[in-house]
């Protein structure tokens, strides 16, 4: 046993009750925080206190959720995790994968029961709508995530979910069930577009001179698609549509910003990447004003806003800059157009969405989009007035076109499509 | 509640350090029962109960066993003396009859927790009837709580150890949070001296977190890490086709990683805590993977359970006094016993008898042979038969198990090699590289020669630096990682 007072022998003991105890009473005299920038989620709260909770022993995970969410230097922490990674040259970090050029890709997996179940969902809400109105024109558009249109930017090898066989299945298992659905995947036109010569502008139709991230289908740093990637896939989708869709010429393009870190970012913290742009394509001949209504509370359909854009720049000061278009995710909108063709669409929709509506309301009189997972499939009314017929609000009703547009990946792991079997149309 | 958790950390070990350092010495046991009767209810708010009901059933029955024996023999034993004592003191029949009941007691709890639902799946497997299982969820720690409860009783009736006449050191020896839910089994004879007197000293207590440290990197930062490799690996064939042979192997190394850094990370922890609060537990692992026989092995991996088994079986049945036939047989129980001890499941069971086969193979023929062959073959020899037994114990039940030897030895109809496999390989090469070092005793006997030129002063600062750097890191990991599986659930 060594004497007491050698210094080498307690000093262990005395950094080990510094770090252990400093720590935990730093921790507890930390200001909590409710929301993290960094990761863009909310962070957990400090879970009441219930004999049951206690007894189910579920208060004691959400305790230890709380203390990781609210862990002082959590974000600090987190960057040295990711260093640990890249010091060992992994390739990922269990979250996303460190792909060429700056992209990060997440390592997410489809789930095949969870696929079929979600295409029977679809198949039996099409058919029963059908039923109904014979005339209503369906459509169904499935976008491939960044990792098979981008695939020779992932890390060599690196295994990813199957998406050109997800869209192949589910393409045939709509057409078989669903007779005159049209189903459109961008999958061919996505890459094309990014493998052409001249990178990502095959046909020049982004101009000879590149603007800032032009023809950039997917961001690197958030799992959306760019709006230059949704404008391929909207051209597609109306030409199997029997529209004529926009020309790229048509739009003016413009860089809204110039620092956008998504999502992918907020998985690897402290991995250093270049910040995205985000365009705008705005028609070069005004066609007039549209009004858009936003319901922002299923439970309270009173609760809504009106706004007279597309866009929010008030996201873009924000960590969630996608939130830019449509103002993020909302149980429903409603958007009235100028167009006059007395089509009216029902968008049954994820957030892949969000920067195509602008594209699709060229082509609609009027255009009701729901988001299932907030909505949970019920249309929401419109306040009425308190008078006669509509005193209290009138349904969306009278639809033309249903359509479905979601990415692969969120498609077939959803399992809020199952509200389907609740969204009635009038 | 696990040890590498943020909660355990930086609220628990706090807490229970400055209540157990401010306590008067008589009141420190009270401490420590109740810090760990919190740590057990944290995962099992149920389940401490029947914890608690264990406890009180040996202590009683302790006490009784006791005063059958003193009433018998009238040699009062006294704490200093009893490992001294040798031989069976038992010979009043009454103790006897305290001692089977006892016994029962304790086998009967683990049996109906542990191993009710599996006998009534297969006895409605092999009758064809209809009893309805339990489903009772396995209660945490159970086998290895009512190991040592046992020790306590067979020793008491032995005279090998006196009885502990208070309640809360009783409960303190048999819950201690340190050992409580993963090991090491400490034997009552091991720690009854220090659950009544111990000494506390600083140097003691850097002992302690430098040990606890250790543990928490070789849990959080490998086993986890390598954990995830496993997952990767065995979740990568798609649905129908098995997965290629090289990610089979992939994924068992992994596991070999992960299952000795986990294990053995949580004993580290677990025999540093105890030096903090004044123990000295039990050495559990000896660098297994150096081993160069099975029998090696074994006596390198998870110690105290095979030496529980040989205190409490294997030498009660006979041993080895017996002749080779019935030594045989002895070795055979014990190995089924122990397989049968990691989970209620057919594939442990093949687990366990596995290195049943392979141990008397060895003690027949096999020692003598590989004593002719170089080392480096006995090694190989040896990780071969190692790493396969992994894949039968990684596995849910027994056809998992045959599914994974099948990918192992290609006979799945799975690939050679796939994308998932040659990803896994390049991303974690180096990472692989630092498990197997780690694994041997390299890492130490390179840091005992750097430190032997340093000063002493300077070398404990050496050593505070490098705990604080794990220790920080581990939080980092934990930070940031969804990760952190405990494998043990069906010990």
């Amino acid at each position: 046993m060594k004497k007491k007072c050698d210094p080498c022998a307690v000093l262990p003991a005395l950094v080990f009750i510094a770090l252990i105890a400093g720590i935990s009473l730093w921790n507890i005299l930390l200001p909590r925080k409710d929301f993290s920038e960094m990761e863009n989620r909310s962070l957990a709260a400090f879970p009441p206190l219930s004999f049951e909770q206690i007894r189910s022993g579920k208060w004691m995970s959400e305790f230890d959720d709380y203390a990781s969410d609210q862990f002082l230097f959590r974000d600090g922490f987190m960057k040295i995790k990711t260093a640990a990674d890249l010091s060992l040259l992994r390739q990922d970090n269990g979250r996303v994968y460190f792909g060429k050029d700056g992209y990060l890709f997440p390592m997410s997996q489809i789930d095949e029961t969870q696929e079929t179940a979600a295409l029977k969902l679809v198949s039996d809400f099409a058919a029963k709508a059908l039923e109904r109105d014979p005339r209503l024109r369906l459509s169904v558009l499935l976008a491939p995530t960044a990792q098979s249109v981008l695939s020779d930017k992932l890390p060599p090898h690196a295994p990813v979910s199957d998406e050109p066989a997800a869209l192949r299945r589910a393409a045939d298992f709509l057409h078989a069930a669903v007779p005159g659905l049209i189903f459109t995947d961008p999958l061919a036109q996505l890459r094309s577009a990014a493998s052409a010569p001249g990178g990502e502008d095959p046909a020049g139709e982004y101009g000879d001179e590149p603007a800032d991230g032009e023809g950039q289908l997917y961001y690197r740093t958030d799992h959306h698609w760019t709006t230059d990637g949704a404008y391929l896939a909207y051209r597609q989708w109306a030409q199997d549509n029997g529209f004529t869709p926009a020309s790229r010429n048509s739009f003016q393009r413009e860089t809204v910003s110039h620092s956008f870190l998504g999502t992918n970012q907020a998985k690897a913290p402290g991995y250093t990447v270049l910040p995205d742009p985000i365009a705008v394509y705005t028609p070069k001949e005004p066609v007039g004003p549209c009004r858009i209504t936003v319901w922002k509370d299923a439970a309270d359909p009173a609760e809504i806003e009106i706004r007279d854009s597309f866009y929010d720049p008030a996201f873009l000061k924000t960590k969630d800059q996608y939130a830019y278009f449509l103002g993020g995710n909302d149980p429903q909108l409603r958007v009235e157009t100028p167009v006059k063709n007395g089509r009216k669409l029902l968008l049954i929709k994820d957030s892949y969405a969000n920067c195509m509506v602008p594209f699709l309301a060229l082509h609609f009189e009027e255009i009701y989009i729901t988001d299932l997972r907030y909505s949970h499939g019920k249309l929401l009314p419109a306040p009425g007035d308190g008078t006669g017929d509509a005193a209290g609000g009138v349904s969306p009703a009278g639809f033309t076109d249903v359509m479905f547009l979601y990415n692969i990946e969120s498609f077939s792991s959803d399992k809020n499509l199952a509200y389907l079997t609740q969204l009635k149309l009038n | 509640m696990i040890f590498s958790s943020l909660v355990f950390l930086f609220y628990f070990l706090p807490v229970v350090l400055a209540l157990y350092a401010l306590a008067p010495r008589r009141g420190k046991n009270a401490v420590l029962f109740a810090a760990s009767l919190l740590f057990y209810a944290w995962g099992e708010p149920v389940y401490v109960f029947l914890m608690l009901f264990s406890i009180l059933a040996n202590y009683l029955l302790g006490l009784s066993i006791h005063r059958a024996l003193a009433g018998d023999t009238k040699t009062g034993l006294n704490a200093a003396g009893c490992a001294e004592t040798t031989g069976y003191q038992g010979t009043s029949p009454a103790a006897r009859r305290r001692l089977i009941l006892a016994c029962a007691l304790n086998l009967a709890l683990l049996g109906f927790f542990k191993y009710a639902g599996f006998f009534i799946a297969n006895l409605n497997l092999a009758l064809g009837l209809h009893i309805a299982d339990p489903d009772l969820p396995l209660p945490l720690g159970i086998s290895f709580y009512t190991f040592q409860a046992m020790s306590y009783i067979i020793d008491l009736y032995r005279g090998k150890v006196a009885v502990q006449k208070s309640f809360v050191a009783f409960g303190t020896y048999v819950a201690l949070f340190p050992q409580l839910i993963a090991g090491p089994i400490v034997r009552f004879q091991t720690i009854a001296e220090e659950l009544t007197l111990r000494s506390h000293s600083l140097a003691g207590f850097s002992q302690g977190a430098l040990r606890f440290t250790a543990g928490l990197g070789k849990k959080v930062l490998l086993a986890n890490s390598a954990g995830a490799v496993f997952e990767q690996a065995m979740q990568s064939g798609g649905a129908g086709s098995g997965i290629s042979v090289l990610s089979a192997w992939i994924g068992v190394l992994a596991f070999t990683m992960q299952i000795y850094f986990d294990f053995s990370g949580y004993s580290d922890m677990a025999i540093g805590l105890g030096r903090m609060f004044g123990f000295h537990f039990p050495e559990n692992f000896n660098y297994p993977y150096i081993s160069q026989s099975i029998t090696e092995f074994w006596r390198r991996w998870h110690i105290t359970l095979s030496s529980w088994f040989r205190e409490y079986v294997y030498i009660p049945l006979g041993g080895n006094r017996r002749g080779t036939l019935l030594q045989l047989r002895n070795i055979a129980a014990v190995w089924a016993l122990t397989g049968i001890w990691h989970g209620a499941s057919w594939n442990f069971l093949v687990w366990g008898v596995y290195f049943g086969v392979l141990l008397i193979a060895e003690k027949l023929f096999l020692l003598r042979a590989l004593q002719r062959a170089p080392a480096l073959l006995r090694h190989v020899y040896t990780m071969f038969f190692v790493i396969v037994s992994w894949a039968v114990f990684s596995a849910d039940d027994l056809s998992g198990a045959a599914a994974f030897l099948a990918s192992l030895s290609g006979l799945s109809g799975g690939p050679l090699s796939d994308g998932t496999g040659l990803y896994l390989l390049q991303n974690h090469a180096l990472f692989f590289l630092l498990l197997m070092i780690g694994s041997t005793p390299l890492p130490k006997r390179l840091w005992i020669r750097l430190s032997g030129g340093l000063p002493q002063t300077a070398a404990g600062l050496v050593r505070s630096a490098g705990m604080a750097a794990v220790l920080l890191l581990s939080v980092a990991y934990l930070v940031s990682s969804s990760y952190n599986p405990f494998l043990y659930f069906r010990f």
